[in-house]
């Protein structure tokens, strides 16, 4: 991958096709081999992507006492693990789940919101100046991460709509029994775009981690 | 010693409550929620809940005392629930109760929340009888435990492993467009649909995750299957049958819920279950929890509405039990854990 020295902002992305929740967290085991204190990671993706998958594999790779459980409802999580390299890591698992509410609208007034929650959250200073052993995982914090952080990954999960029948009034899209005889599932194919931003991620290797893979 | 006075203070989420108990007897029980403020953000704003308790612990605290009749030198003990809960929040609480404390001489506990929604269900059902299981569910929480010594030894028996149940409803409530709290929602429309509609997936219950994680739970699936199912149906330009989503999601959670208490009830030969939380409040969950305990001869314990969500009473009760040991109290240093693990039941 190539990148030029003065580019600080997108110098790259690419995706990795994800088949099961197994990869999702290996995956995150991945991720987490090639993190450093003082980094920063944006998870986004829709409703069941597979952020807390993820999220749950980073904690694995970095040998987190406890569970990597969903956030949502005390906003943060602090765990301590290590690095790869041996040095002691402070993993923050931040959820802003509800701190983006549904009648928000994007644009400037929102971050601001946000921005003030973060601050309660002490989260504020973190997320600018995270020290050595920190490294911060957030869930659904594009906006306010971009307006705080100028160096992160980006990583976002696509989940794909089970595939439409071809006809909208086949019997498949009612609600009758021959639609329902399957039990419903959350598995199915992810897409994981990487967008790697500012200096520290200039030599971002996404062929490394699908190796690893 | 007679029974011990204690006054409860709780802050942990969106309510900012106090109460006082003479053992298991209730003398005052004050609640203010700041969930109106919350509901046009579609959740708790931990910012938000957390001025609004600066703004109500006085009033509420005044006004349980004054209910009780008692003066602070009646108390024996003051209790705070001083996690899990949200940092800002706790912090308000516990500072005020220590603030309190420190004035009127009185000793102090800090509790954990989760084991406060056990004890409080002594003020309706008395005491526990030996080896009791209890299911605590709620927006943060989902666990099952097993009650030896309220005061000294609570375990935990299963968990879940994503999100909890209240989360679960909550995000599918948002996807299908109610206002916050979603739950009351899904619940009044769970009664005029099909269960059977969707096979809604029961997590850990089957193969070997089930083996594997017998007594924990996971609905991160649950909400993930149901999103892509409502957005198949939209995608395809059919209409969404709210109310049989509603339905089988409903019945889907509770099955699991009553099954793997029941289980463990059965693991510990336990012929008690108590229920707590906010998520209690559910009438899916209530009535195949009553069904479930009929069957399993298990007297299932769920309190009255007001003692389910988060009061002061779940804290002074707890306070009392713990007095009543002869626990020490916290030192005067002790912290606010926003993750305080289940198990412990005091700082």
């Amino acid at each position: 991958m190539t990148h030029k020295d003065n580019d600080l902002r997108c110098v790259g992305g690419r995706r990795i096709d994800v088949p099961t929740a197994h990869g999702m967290r290996r995956l995150g085991q991945a991720v987490a081999q090639i993190v450093t204190g003082g980094d920063i990671l944006l998870l986004s993706g829709p409703l069941g992507a597979g952020k807390t998958t993820f999220a749950q594999g980073f904690g694995l790779g970095l040998h987190v006492n406890g569970d990597v459980v969903s956030p949502t409802f005390t906003i943060a999580r602090e765990m301590d693990g290590r690095f790869c390299n041996g040095d002691k890591a402070h993993m923050v698992h931040v959820d802003a789940y509800r701190l983006g509410g549904s009648s928000y609208e994007p644009g400037q007034d929102s971050v601001l919101r946000l921005l003030d929650e973060l601050e309660s959250l002490g989260l504020d200073e973190e997320l600018e100046d995270p020290d050595e052993h920190t490294v911060i995982l957030m869930e659904w914090g594009e906006q306010m991460a971009q307006a705080l952080a100028s160096e992160r990954l980006e990583i976002h999960i696509d989940r794909n709509a089970l595939p439409c029948p071809v006809q909208t009034d086949d019997a498949q899209c009612k609600n009758d029994a021959s639609s329902v005889a399957d039990e419903l599932n959350g598995d199915g194919l992810r897409q994981v775009l990487f967008t790697p931003v500012g200096q520290r991620w200039a030599g971002f290797d996404i062929d490394w981690l699908e190796a690893y893979l | 010693m007679s029974e011990p006075v204690v006054l409860g203070i709780e802050s942990t989420c969106d309510e900012t409550a106090a109460a006082v108990v003479r053992g298991k007897t209730l003398l005052s029980n004050v609640v203010a929620s700041s969930m109106e403020e919350h509901a046009r953000y579609g959740g708790v704003i931990p910012e938000i809940a957390s001025r609004a308790h600066a703004e109500a612990f006085v009033p509420v605290v005044s006004k349980a005392m004054k209910d009780s009749g008692l003066r602070l030198d009646d108390l024996d003990a003051i209790a705070v629930s001083a996690g899990p809960g949200l940092a800002g929040c706790l912090a308000v609480g516990v500072s005020g109760a220590k603030a309190l404390a420190w004035t009127a001489k009185k000793p102090l506990y800090g509790i954990n929340h989760v084991i406060g929604h056990i004890a409080v269900t002594q003020l309706q059902f008395g005491a526990f009888p030996n080896d009791t299981l209890a299911l605590i569910v709620s927006g943060g929480h989902t666990s099952l435990l097993h009650v030896r010594d309220i005061a000294r030894h609570v375990d935990v028996v299963g968990t879940t492993l994503d999100d909890a149940a209240g989360e679960c409803f909550d995000k599918v409530a948002r996807l299908l467009g109610f206002p916050y709290p979603g739950g009351p929602h899904i619940d009044r429309h769970a009664k005029l649909g099909n269960a059977g509609a969707l096979k809604v997936p029961m997590g850990l219950t089957q193969g070997r995750s089930g083996q594997e994680h017998p007594y924990d739970f996971s609905f991160s699936g649950v909400k993930t299957a149901v999103a892509r199912w409502v957005e198949n149906r939209q995608a395809c330009g059919a209409d969404v049958p709210v109310d049989d989503v509603c339905a089988s999601l409903a019945d889907s959670v509770a099955t699991v819920l009553a099954g793997k208490a029941m289980k463990a009830c059965k693991r510990f030969d336990s012929g008690t279950l108590i229920v707590g939380g906010g998520f209690s409040a559910n009438s899916q969950l209530r009535a195949k929890l009553s069904n479930e305990g009929e069957k399993h001869g298990i007297q299932v314990r769920i309190p009255e509405l007001k003692l389910c969500t988060d009061n002061g009473a779940m804290v002074a009760v707890l306070g009392a039990n713990l007095v009543e040991a002869g626990v020490d109290p916290s030192p005067e240093d002790f912290p606010i854990n926003s993750s305080m693990p289940m198990d412990v039941i005091s700082l």
